[in-house]
């Protein structure tokens, strides 16, 4: 019943000509990079959609390494979509280019309804996205006191050698 | 013996209530921040956590935290403070992040978001509930941040600068005499060979 419901609401987008075509996708992304400030990873992309008939899609479901989530949208900024990441530790977030998959209403259906593994992945996704997380950074590897009492230390050495051979 | 009936009872009574309700759901929201310190200037990120408690699909999720990081205190760099979702599916959860940039230093109050949401469908009622707050938190000066853990460069090459004269002075005094003596001694050699 529900599936038949469904497809008649799919039939009806359809009909109604609510499915954006040929999408262009405008992405902002952020992840934590700075170890000593945050204590876990987060990342987030901020996806803004054009289409070419000027629809936007009423929802999109974003898939992160196969964890299918809803797309947060913004009254105050409409036509964009926010994709969160959250992970309890840094090293959890992988780092290098991710692809994320978009969904709309249909895709997002089809792949629902798609019980293989195969199936899931025949589905066309609306559209895909790429996060750049380029690592989690601690600082220098070496401290600045480090080369500084390295330093020192040789101009005295050198001091006390020279002294050495002219008391010597 | 008479304490373990009550017990049951009350067991009985609990599920029978709890089962009344079961055709609604309840959403928990949590918020928190990943940051370990708040510095001005520097990335502030927020982490909402939506988990749908219940056995049914909730619609028009919004939520909205417009009232504790106001515009004038922060700047949003990514995300947005008034998020919507149009469903949030039974038993799931769902992360918002948001990332700001705390243009003041001192304390700041990081109060709950609110949010709204229909339990099912057909129930047009709105639902209100506040987010966990983060309270009070101090924000540092980016200068404060900097004095603990900036790698400090200038700090020692200034302080190279000033005690270079104690240590350049000396050797250049040392170096002085040496090469007039080493010049004399040369000269001394030149004299007895050709003597």
């Amino acid at each position: 019943m529900l599936r038949l419901v469904l497809a008649i609401l799919a039939v009806l987008a359809f009909a109604q000509g609510q499915s954006c075509e040929s999408p262009q996708f405008q992405v902002a992304s952020y992840s934590t990079r700075d170890g000593r400030l945050t204590a876990e990873s987060a990342a987030e992309l901020e996806i803004t959609v054009k289409c070419k008939s000027g629809k936007q899609p009423s929802t999109l479901y974003a898939d992160i390494n196969g964890q299918t989530v809803p797309c947060a949208q913004s009254i105050a900024s409409p036509g964009k979509y926010f994709v969160s990441i959250a992970v309890a530790s840094h090293k959890q977030l992988k780092t290098g280019r991710t692809t994320v998959r978009l969904y709309d209403d249909d895709s997002y259906s089809a792949m629902r309804k798609a019980r293989t593994d195969e199936a899931v992945r025949a589905v066309k996704p609306f559209g895909t996205v790429e996060l750049n997380h380029p690592g989690v950074s601690y600082g220098p590897w070496l401290p600045s006191e480090f080369f500084a009492v390295t330093i020192f230390g040789a101009v005295w050495w050198a001091a006390y050698r020279e002294r050495s051979i002219i008391l010597g | 013996m008479f304490i373990k009936t009550q017990l049951i009872l009350l067991a009985l009574i609990s599920v029978v209530l709890s089962q009344t309700d079961d055709e609604e759901s309840f959403l928990f929201v949590t918020k928190q921040t990943v940051n370990r310190f708040i510095v001005q200037d520097k990335d502030l990120t927020v982490k909402y956590g939506l988990y749908n408690s219940g056995p049914t699909t909730i619609f028009n999720v919004n939520l909205n935290d417009v009232l504790s990081y106001p515009f004038e205190k922060y700047d949003i760099l990514v995300g947005t403070l008034t998020p919507k979702w149009e469903r949030i599916n039974a038993g799931s959860n769902l992360t918002h992040v948001v990332v700001l940039k705390p243009k003041q230093s001192g304390i700041s109050n990081s109060s709950r978001a609110t949010v709204t949401y229909q339990k099912s469908e057909k129930n047009t009622e709105v639902q209100k509930t506040y987010s966990s707050e983060i309270g009070d938190v101090y924000i540092m000066t980016a200068r404060e941040y900097d004095r603990r853990f900036s790698s400090h460069i200038i700090d020692w090459v200034l302080f190279t600068a000033m005690a270079s004269p104690c240590i350049v002075f000396p050797f250049f005094l040392w170096f002085k005499s040496k090469s007039k003596y080493e010049s004399l001694l040369s000269k001394d050699k030149q004299t007895k060979k050709a003597q």
